[in-house]
This record gives C-alpha cells, structure tokens and sequence, in this order.
C-alpha cells in the first residue's frame, strides 16, 4: 500500500518558548481513515494547519510524495473554525464553492445537502452549529479530492447527523479515498478509522491500527507492593486508579511474570480504556 | 449479510467479522462455492471501514476459507465440518479471560462443568 501522508519530525513553536508540536512523525496509508485523537489542547489542529501549509514548521511533510502545497487540487480541507459567509444562502455559498474550486463537484453536494436536510434558501447565520459543521463538511466532501483532512468533522452536531455525517467519510473510503482527521469522540474514531494517533502535549503516544490495541495490550490491575515483580517489563504507562495501581503492557510482556495471582484484573482495553491509560500514565505520575 | 460489531467486546472488529462470516457458513446462509458478499457491500452493511473487512477477507483466505477469484471474488470453500474446529479455535481466546479468573479464585473445574452442562441445557 502507498503512503497517502507523510509527516516527519514535525516541530512547530509559536512564540519562542512555546512548543506545540515537539516532534511529530506519523504515516497515513493510502485508502484508510486515520484519526488524530487527544486531548484539547494537544496540537492536533495546529498539525492539520501544517499539512496545510498555513503556518511555519519545521520537519518534512509528504502528501503523495510531493509537497502538500504543490498538489492542492488533491487536497480538500475543512477547518476547526468552519468560517462560513454568515449573510450568504445556502445555495449562494455552494455556488461560489462552484466557481473557485474546479474540483467541487455540485451534484454531490445536493446529494448531500438533502441527506441532512440542510434548508438551500437560508441565510448562513440562521443555521445552528451542528448545521454549519455540515454545511462546511460538505462543501469538503464534494470536492474530488484524494486526501481529504478535516478538524472536528462533527463538532456540535447531534447523534443521528453525526452517524451519518461518519458514513459520508466511510463512502469516501470505500471509493479508495484517503482521510486524515481530528476528534475527541473516541467511539466515532473506533467505528470509522482504520489507525490512529494519540497525540498529547505536542507528542505521539501511539500510532498504529485500531484492530491491533484490542489483540496486543491489556490492562492489569495490582497492589503497589507488587510493583517490584515488574521490574523487567517494559510498562508503556503506569497510573493510579483507585488505590490500585493500572500498568499498560504489551500481552508477550506478561508472559514473564511468574506469579500470576498478583494480578487483582485484566481487561483488554477498548480505543477508551487505551487512550485514558496513555493520558492518564502522562498526568497522573505515581 | 447482517451482523453488529460490538466494539466493547475483546475481538477486534475484524475478528468479529470473521466469526461472522464462519457463523453464517455453520448456519447454512453462506454454504460451499457460494460467493460472499464482496467487501465494499459487506462494508456498507456492517457498517464499519472497508480495510476492516478487507483484513478479516484475507485472514480467511489464509486459513483456506476464502479463495479469491479473479473478477469474481471470494469464493467459500470450506463446508460445515471443517469451519466447527476454526470456530471453536476462536472461542478459546475469548474463554481464557474469564477461565483464569474463575481458576485463581479457587472455582474448580467440575463447578464449572456443571455450569456449562446446565446452561447446555437451557439454551
């Protein structure tokens, strides 16, 4: 499989002492969804804008081999802040989508525009929130693009939008497309995307497929004093959870322990329990 | 083809797919030299990303479930008999969980014969 994105090494700083990404490598494989998962706060909308070339960064970004900014046409995008012309209708904002993109592909859009019901004749400013984020989410997703990377492609949307709204980016997938996105809604993430990056105070956690957490870390549960009998193993996170402490390992690493009636519980962590277990092992320090 | 993936389950979605498909195998639905149901379609009713299907396609193409053909698609192979031991394979894992739990708090393993013949029973 191709690589559809490409970032390494990412650092990016906006005022001299503030490091917002310190460091980012991560590959988006061509035909997947990948998701950019954390915390508010961790980068994740800075790290889109650097893909997108609208600020300064240090590292090396790759969009099918070429600079993003060279193959802008394969590149549709949908901001964070979905700024729309407020005074503007409906119809009138796709019509100008139209006319500034060759790529925007109209009857698509009406196809959407009708899936969610969006009223054509309306003046932006009289759309809630959730409606904006489709309207802008539409707009990127009827562009012919091959990448398309959006920033909270559900924000402030309700429930039954939002399911379709991932189905909309699964048919894409479906078509061979490739997309990059950011959330905090972790269920939506392990429903629609193929991998994902943890991302956390401008570092990656974890990158890698969703399907492969569940078959190669558990969560263990133990009493402190048993710590010690973790002296070799490689823990990826430690925290406290409610008295006990919580260690995140790799399933071959507990082979090695030799008693394994220490262990109070084991589960097998769901995209949650994986994500709360990294974040938690970062802020939480014993 | 109907199925839920479960994502608080321990299987990966992918494996879920798997059973699935060996569900519908040892229930009749799918039966030998029938094509399944090709991954896009499979994908749109499942419900989840067309790489996740593709993953659980090949993993049953290498266990000789499947074999791909060329233009046709994936062709079951394998009948009724031969898909119990894979299935039963498959359940182990999910037993091991809760077995050791049962095993290192004491419970003995005709308790939990007994159980199991019981609900045998029931079902």
């Amino acid at each position: 499989m191709n690589t559809a994105l490409e970032i390494k090494n990412l650092k990016k700083n906006y005022r001299k002492n503030i490091d917002v990404l310190k460091g980012i490598s991560l590959s988006v494989q061509e035909g997947t969804t990948h998701a950019l998962l954390g915390p508010n706060g961790a980068g994740k909308t800075t790290l889109l804008k650097c893909v997108m070339d609208f600020v300064r960064y240090s590292g090396d970004i790759r969009a099918f081999s070429k600079k993003p900014g060279d193959i802008k046409e394969r590149i549709a995008y949908v901001s964070e802040e979905k700024a729309l012309y407020r005074n503007m209708s409906v119809i009138k904002f796709l019509k100008i989508c139209e006319r500034i993109s060759p790529a925007f592909n109209m009857g698509r859009a009406a196809e959407y525009i009708s899936n969610f019901s969006i009223p054509v004749n309306k003046k932006i400013s009289t759309l809630s929130t959730g409606q904006c984020t489709t309207l802008s989410m539409i707009s990127g997703l009827s562009q012919d693009a091959d990448l398309f990377l959006f920033d909270e492609p559900t924000h402030g949307m309700d429930p039954v939008s939002r399911v379709m709204m991932m189905d909309k980016i699964r048919e894409r997938i479906i078509d061979g497309k490739t997309v990059f996105y950011t959330s905090h809604i972790i269920p939506e993430v392990e429903q629609t995307a193929d991998s994902v990056s943890i991302i956390h105070g401008g570092q990656i956690l974890f990158s890698g497929l969703i399907d492969d957490i569940k078959e190669k870390y558990s969560i263990v549960y133990i009493n402190s004093e048993c710590l010690k009998e973790f002296d070799r193993i490689p823990l990826i996170s430690k925290y406290n959870e409610r008295g006990a402490i919580a260690l995140l390992v790799e399933n071959v690493e507990l082979y090695k322990i030799a008693d394994q009636s220490i262990v109070i519980q084991k589960i097998t962590p769901s995209l949650e329990d994986f994500f709360m277990a990294l974040i938690r092992g970062m802020t939480n320090v014993l | 083809m109907w199925m839920k993936i479960n994502l608080r389950s321990s299987l990966p979605a992918y494996q879920q797919i798997i059973m699935g498909i060996k569900e519908a195998i040892l229930k009749g639905s799918l039966t030998e030299d029938d094509t399944a149901p090709s991954i896009r379609e499979l994908a749109q009713s499942v419900n989840v990303n067309p790489n996740t299907v593709a993953r659980a396609y090949r993993e049953l193409e290498s266990e000789g479930v499947f074999v791909a053909r060329q233009g046709v698609g994936y062709i079951v192979v394998k009948g009724k008999n031969e898909i119990i031991k894979t299935f039963i394979l498959q359940l182990e894992t999910q037993l091991v969980e809760p077995l050791t739990k049962l095993k290192y708090s004491g419970v003995g393993l005709e308790s939990i014969d007994e159980m199991l013949r019981e609900l045998w029973e029931k079902i």
